[in-house]
């Protein structure tokens, strides 16, 4: 489906929020289109939550404005916009039972009792939970009033789901399990969603696009895939999975291709080249799965060091290695997948790491860290 | 040997303080049911007698009378003005916050003889003197700080998601309130409407100062007969309104109970 | 722009909340707290003054001249040896009352804070007690127990330790006795939550680098409960300074405090002006003592918890 035959749910356009002399939220703009899963991810404070509470109408924006559906939301009040949330305490009535809890808002429209009924018992079995309807909060697991919180939202068909960090209060193997839960259910309902959180692993796994925020800026908005491997900045680089990062300065080579300078034992050179200029300080990153480790001498001129390891962190299905490269002044991560459980390489190896040129990212650092409106 | 003696005086000192709190109450109890004004124990001519003249006694009767309605006003008066000052604090961030809440706590330790001064004053000028209300007042003004007090302890401990949850799933504001924080905190309300029954139907001072003889509270009866006469049948009327105290604390504590028992049918 | 306007209504929204609070200060408590200044400052017509006048106070009622401004009574206040007596007497028993109030408390907020669970729900509710019952019931009793037949002359007599019974009650002693009573059942819970405030590790750290159960209590315990107990002192004194109900059914003219005046001169002399001086007098004297311990213990305490 192509972005323009997709419809419109959320539109972000502008929006800022101050608190005192404090900008939490500084002028961002986004859209999120008709049945998508969109990922708003970013460390602690870069204003993930307050883009969130601000679109439910939670916080009241400094400036800017939110549509849903092609309406101005800015004036409309909390209680009157059509958009679910569930939070992150799953804040459910604890002297309510989950039956109750789930028609709330049904009650609060002044739907019939018997349509309450109706369609509270659909969403349960839609979240499995039929047989719990006459328990209370605090009898449910932390999976369990996850389920109900979303279920309490689900069933006012809302245009927008709003989901802030469901998951932290979760242990990881409920965690896990839950990820693939939400995103079949999403998929499942059919519902637009925005969620928030500081787990990039989660983004990868259940987003259908990315947007990443850090002090109040998007810095990139784009798929996993695209986020992963093509990030847009120093800092999209390093948030999103495990990354070992150079500085170098470009280089002209002799048959009109480009080559960046890490050091005397570092040259690496990236494909395509021609976008770099002359003299240019660049960030370079490379992914520890993309490099190779071998006890070879030398496999190739660019694109390759050498280093002795200093650390194995074994993770069970694959290990990590840090490697000592540059004499000392910095660590490489390779990783190694250990299908057989053996580690080929031990501590205090001396081997040479190499990659693939279509294997590095580099972004000029004299652009770096800019905030990208998408 | 010098830890266990220790361990003696403190054991012996708690049980003198204890004494000292109880012995009191203990005798003014026994009393009521004593036959004369001379305590003698041990007696075995336990009577009824005092508490059967109080309850046919008409000066009495009202003065019981008079000493309900008062209390009903400050549990009344006491509740508004305290579960709404517990609300707005705990809602809304104020400029000085600190300082205005504290500030309006100040009432609860301001001696009776200086509120009842002032009140009168004022009641006398307004035409309010001698009137139930102001007597009311004069008893809220000590006891909505400690409705604030308790109420605000128990809205601190919910969660604020849970108004915001319930006006995202489109109740209003004061809907939200009903049918979540209320019911929530309940059992504190009836904690701080209990304070506010109980000071004001012991309270003598203010009620001295600013009722009238139509308004005389039970314990402004009292007292000239403690002052001057001093017969058992003001501990009998202190038993009464002990009698009294204790069952609005069993009622409060059943309704803490049927209050959690009402909102799951009811909702 | 509407986040301006979303602004304005929140800003109206949270004052309309606490316009109960702000109705009730101001027009029954710091209202009426002004105008008995200002009634002080009337003209009063002296004890002769009979006649109330018309239910609305108009004509001074008999209790002041209306429409007079003047500090006469404030001037008779402190040149009549009367009521200078009465002043200082006020200031004598609160600082008594307050010295046993806490010589009561602290010990006692202490045995509920080393209690075992049930012991300690047992004691909270002996400390309330008091407070449960009406303090006529208390006076009653008091003064039953302090008779000259009364239990404790039986006590002390039957002992042997004096031949005839003392008098007790309607004396200093019953005053003060009544007073503490009281008052102690506040003191006692503030000091209580002060205590249970405390870190536990912190002793446990003290005695384990050798200090003696005696000395972890002298030197950690008691300095850092200090600040709670300050705040139970500052509240002592201040109720103590108004005491009227113990002054007035267990004393005797003798030990007349200021609080017992104020009723004698507004009901029996009619002399409302006279009466509203002496309560604002009390009322300055809360003041000034809170302000005079703040200034010396407080900051005494304030620098040996720091």
């Amino acid at each position: 489906m192509s972005t323009e035959e997709r419809k419109v749910v959320l539109e972000v356009k502008g929006l800022t929020k101050k608190f005192g002399n404090d900008i939490a939220v500084k002028n961002i703009s986004f859209n999120l289109y008709d049945g998508e899963f969109l990922f708003v991810i970013g460390p602690s404070g870069c204003g993930k939550t307050t883009t969130l509470r601000m679109i439910g109408g939670y916080e009241f924006p400094s400036s800017g404005e939110i549509s849903v559906r092609g309406q101005l939301l800015n004036n409309v009040p909390l209680e009157k916009r059509n958009i679910g949330m569930v939070f992150q305490s799953y804040a459910l009535f604890p002297h309510m039972t989950v039956q109750k809890n789930v028609e709330y808002g049904l009650r609060m429209r002044g739907i019939s009792k018997g349509a309450r009924r109706e369609k509270v018992a659909d969403v349960l079995s839609l979240v499995e939970l039929e047989e719990f309807s006459d328990r209370y909060p605090s009898q449910l697991s932390g999976g369990q009033k996850q389920r109900v919180a979303l279920a309490r939202v689900i069933v006012l068909e809302p245009d927008l789901l709003l989901l802030d960090e469901p998951l932290a209060n979760l242990d990881k193997r409920l965690r896990d399990t839950m990820r693939v839960e939400l995103k079949k259910l999403q998929e499942k309902v059919g519902i637009t969603t925005l969620y928030v959180t500081h787990d990039q692993e989660e983004a990868l796994a259940m987003a259908d696009r990315i947007v990443v925020m850090h002090d109040g800026n998007i810095l990139q908005v784009g798929s996993p895939k695209d986020v992963y491997n093509a990030p847009s900045s120093p800092f999209v680089a390093g948030f999103l999975g495990e990354t070992s990062s150079f500085h170098g300065t470009v280089r002209a080579c002799p048959d009109g291709t480009r080559e960046i300078v890490v050091d005397d034992d570092m040259t690496v050179k990236p494909s395509p080249t021609h976008l770099l200029n002359d003299s240019d300080s660049v960030f370079v990153s490379i992914r520890p799965e993309r490099i190779q480790l071998s006890k070879e001498k030398q496999i190739q001129e660019v694109n390759c060091t050498s280093g002795i390891i200093d650390f194995v962190s074994y993770l069970g299905s694959h290990v990590v290695y840090f490697i000592n490269v540059l004499s000392g002044r910095a660590l490489l991560k390779a990783s190694e997948a250990i299908p057989t459980g053996e580690a080929s390489f031990k501590v205090g190896d001396r081997v040479q790491a190499y990659w693939q040129e279509e294997n590095v990212v580099c972004i000029s650092e004299d652009r770096e860290d800019s905030a990208v409106n998408v | 040997m010098k830890r266990t003696l220790g361990n003696i005086t403190f054991h012996l000192f708690g049980l003198l303080l204890v004494t000292y709190f109880t012995l009191p109450m203990v005798i003014a109890v026994l009393m009521s049911f004593g036959p004369s004004r001379f305590l003698r124990l041990p007696t075995n001519e336990w009577t009824i007698k005092w508490y059967v003249e109080f309850f046919s006694t008409t000066k009495w009767m009202d003065g019981l009378w008079n000493s309900l309605i008062v209390s009903g006003l400050t549990i009344v008066f006491s509740l508004i003005v305290g579960m709404t000052t517990a609300l707005a604090f705990t809602k809304y961030k104020y400029k000085w916050g600190a300082g205005l809440y504290t500030l309006s706590l100040t009432p609860v330790f301001t001696p009776a003889v200086i509120i009842a001064m002032a009140l009168l004053t004022v009641a006398y000028r307004t035409g309010m003197h001698g009137g139930y209300t102001i007597i009311a007042v004069a008893h809220s003004l000590w006891a909505f700080p400690l409705v604030v007090m308790v109420l605000k302890v128990s809205l601190d401990g919910l969660d604020k998601s849970l108004e915001e949850a319930a006006r995202g799933m489109g109740a209003t504001s004061l809907q939200a309130f009903r049918t979540i924080t209320l019911p929530l905190v309940m059992p504190s309300v009836l904690v701080g409407a209990l304070f506010a029954f109980i000071i004001s139907i012991n309270e003598f001072v203010m009620a001295l100062f600013l009722g009238t003889v139509d308004t005389e509270t039970l314990p402004r009866i009292i007292y000239p007969v403690l002052r001057y006469r001093l017969t058992p049948l003001v501990a009998a009327a202190s038993g009464v309104l002990m009698f009294a105290t204790v069952v609005m604390l069993l009622i409060a504590a059943r309704l803490v109970n049927l209050a959690r028992l009402v909102q799951n049918q009811r909702s | 722009m509407f986040s301006r306007i979303s602004e304005r209504l929140g800003r109206y929204q949270k004052f309309f909340l606490l316009s109960p609070l702000l109705f009730f200060l101001i027009f029954f408590f710091a209202g009426p707290l002004l105008w008995l200044f200002r009634v002080s400052l009337y003209q009063s017509r002296g004890s002769s003054g009979f006649g109330i006048g018309g239910a609305d106070g108009k004509e001074g009622g008999g209790f002041y001249v209306e429409g007079t401004w003047t500090i006469e009574n404030y001037v008779r206040f402190f040149q009549d040896d009367y009521f200078r007596d009465i002043m200082f007497f006020t200031v004598e028993l609160a600082l008594i009352v307050t010295v046993v109030t806490m010589l009561v408390s602290y010990p006692m907020a202490y045995y509920i804070y080393k209690a075992g669970p049930k012991l300690k729900i047992f004691l909270l509710i002996i400390v309330i007690l008091p407070k449960l019952s009406n303090m006529l019931v208390l006076v009653y009793g008091l003064q039953i127990l302090m008779a000259n037949n009364g239990w404790i002359n039986k006590a002390l007599v039957g002992l042997g330790i004096i031949d005839e019974p003392i008098k007790l009650v309607y004396t200093l002693f019953s005053v003060v006795v009544s007073k503490v009573l009281l008052i102690a059942p506040y003191t006692i819970l503030v000091i209580t939550a002060a205590l249970h405030g405390l870190d536990k590790t912190l002793r446990d750290a003290a005695m384990g680098l050798g200090a003696s159960s005696t000395k972890a209590f002298a030197t950690i315990t008691f300095p850092l409960s200090l600040p709670g107990s300050y705040v139970a002192l500052l509240i002592t004194i201040v109720w103590a300074l108004g005491a009227f109900v113990s002054p007035l059914l267990l004393g005797n003219p003798d030990l007349t405090t200021l609080a017992v005046e104020v009723p004698r001169q507004t009901f029996e002399n009619v002399n409302w002006a006279m009466g509203s001086a002496i309560a604002f007098i009390i009322l300055s004297l809360m003041f000034v003592v809170v302000l005079i311990f703040n200034l010396i213990i407080g900051s005494a305490i304030k620098w040996r918890t720091e």
